[in-house]
């Protein structure tokens, strides 16, 4: 398969990714996997602009007992 | 071999309470079709034919005792293999669990089991639920014409059902993983409200868009199904604590009283031309039946999407992680590749997905006081066709760059992204007989209102409860 010219950003981005977290990886790798970071990259900037400022994000930490009532 | 071709879970049930057969001559009659049609179709990954006999054998024996369990006592059953089975290889799909054998059911395994359904086997999936068939397990092929796609992830599961090779199974949907096989192969797909249904010993693909569902012939069978498998759970974070079904629910319905909204905005673009008027006469059924239909916006489209995207991605590698670092060869390419760049994703990315996923579900509430449901196809296109064992059918094709999981997701992705309930019910056939799907949803924990829909639909429309040439009834 023929891959477009790599998008630097999303390359650099992946590349120190991947070494944080401990996943090896090589410079043609990188290469081809750089647009599909890129448009989960670009999934991301369209997200900043939508959420409102009041808005918190939809993860909940519920506590071993919050839900005693519910246990059946 | 007993004619399977018009059974359903209801039908089976009355049929062993009046003597016509019992759960073990039909276990017997399926364990049968699976060695004579299996080999063609790939459905099932494991089959476990001698627990099956004895499981039937007991279920036969408790009913002729006059101990009844209910309505699922004694139906033969299949699994996708991402579910923990006690004793049973439990593989998801993938040469990285080929042979892991679990030590103990999950929830919902343990439910059936508990309402006396038997099992029969461990189903065919993609790898890991994200989209690529590992080659290792080759393609769940489409019943309806060998050479086209199933769908996936819960391929498998979609195919066994469709093929009559079991009465029903268990999915998962992340993206749509139940609802585009079930559309693909022309069976009803469920994927209930998030919290709903118990994922406890599932494997997860995205821990806050993961749901599991009934796979199912008809409509009533999925609410039968649903109702064993609901309810609260403490051993998953996301089970809700008033989580409950009742199949009976759905008789309070009138369905022509519902309000239905056609949000076209979801599928003015990229759907193919025959699916779009199938769906078009569809929803003009609906009419007929006495709702009330009128056009509706979901807004914010772009954004839900990229919200699934981002989530997805972020979960999957993250879950993904340990493995990617030490096994990486034994994925599928597509999927390693899927799993890497997921990597790349800042947490603050991830928080904002999460962010506007709240904003979503506010806007869906706001348009739910408008309609009950939303009605839409299910997938841009009927099943297409494969390209080999190791054809992916969300993946890119050759040459071309864009994930095509994107558009995969486009029509039932927003639903996984809300937790709303969603349906998929047959509702028509291609020129060259391919199944389509009408997809319903509908508010948080009214899974009865969608589903009593679905099943006003499918009586108007008689479109299930028919076997593929690959899998004939004799």
């Amino acid at each position: 398969m023929s891959h477009p010219a790599p998008d630097p950003t999303a390359r650099d981005m992946l590349a120190v990714s991947l070494k944080i977290l401990g996943v090896p990886t090589d410079e043609q790798r990188l290469d081809a996997l750089a647009a599909r970071a890129s448009a989960l990259l670009e999934d991301g900037e369209r997200l900043s602009a939508r959420a409102a400022p009041d808005v918190e994000p939809l993860v909940t930490l519920r506590l071993p007992g919050a839900d005693r009532e519910g246990d059946r | 071999m007993l004619d399977v071709s018009r059974l359903t879970i209801c039908e089976a049930g009355a049929a062993f309470r009046s003597g016509r057969f019992t759960p073990l001559e039909l276990t017997r009659a399926y364990l049968e079709r699976i060695e004579r049609f299996d080999a063609g179709l790939n459905s099932f990954i494991t089959v476990t034919a001698e627990a099956a006999i004895d499981a039937a054998g007991r279920a036969t024996d408790e009913l002729a005792a006059g101990v009844d369990r209910g309505p699922l006592h004694g139906i033969p059953l299949g699994y996708k293999d991402l579910f923990a089975t006690a004793g049973v290889r439990t593989t998801a799909g993938a040469r990285i669990l080929a042979d892991r054998v679990a030590t103990h059911d999950a929830t919902v395994v343990r439910r059936l089991a508990d309402a006396g359904a038997v099992m029969l086997g461990k189903l065919n999936m993609l790898e890991f639920a994200y989209g690529v068939v590992h080659p290792d397990f080759g393609a769940a092929h489409n019943p309806w014409n060998l050479e086209h796609s199933s769908g996936g992830s819960s391929s498998g599961s979609a195919v066994a059902t469709a093929a009559g090779l079991c009465l029903a199974t268990l999915g998962t949907d992340t993206g749509g993983s139940i609802r585009q096989p079930a559309a693909w192969c022309g069976i009803v797909g469920h994927k209930p409200t998030y919290g709903l249904v118990s994922r406890a010993g599932v494997d997860p693909l995205s821990w806050t868009l993961d749901h599991v569902g009934p796979m199912t012939r008809t409509v009533d069978d999925a609410a039968v199904l649903l109702e064993a498998i609901a309810g609260y759970d403490p051993e998953d974070p996301g089970s809700a604590p008033t989580a409950s079904f009742r199949a009976a629910d759905l008789d309070a319905v009138d369905p022509g009283r519902l309000r239905v909204g056609v949000p076209r905005n979801l599928f003015e673009h990229g759907v193919d031309r025959e699916v779009q008027a199938i769906v078009e006469g569809a929803i003009q059924r609906l009419a007929s039946l006495g709702m009330t239909v009128e056009p509706v916006q979901l807004p914010g489209l772009r954004e839900i999407i990229a919200a699934e995207m981002v989530i997805i991605s972020a979960e999957a590698s993250a879950f993904h992680l340990p493995w990617v670092r030490s096994r990486a060869q034994d994925y599928a390419e597509l999927t390693r590749d899927r799993l890497e760049a997921g990597m790349a994703i800042p947490a603050v990315h991830y928080l904002e997905a999460q962010r506007v996923r709240r904003t979503q579900i506010a806007a869906a509430a706001r348009l739910h006081e408008q309609v009950d449901l939303l009605v839409l196809p299910t997938t841009a296109i009927a099943a297409p066709k494969m390209g080999g064992e190791t054809d992916d059918p969300d993946g890119p094709p050759e040459g071309e760059q864009a994930d095509r999981l994107r558009g995969a997701i486009g029509l039932t992705g927003p639903f996984n992204v809300m937790g709303a309930p969603a349906v998929s019910v047959p509702c028509g056939w291609t020129a060259n007989r391919l199944p389509v799907g009408l997809q319903l949803t509908g508010r948080p924990f009214e899974d009865h209102i969608v589903l009593a829909a679905a099943r006003a639909f499918e009586a108007a429309s008689g479109e299930s409860l028919v076997l593929p040439e690959s899998a004939p009834a004799r």
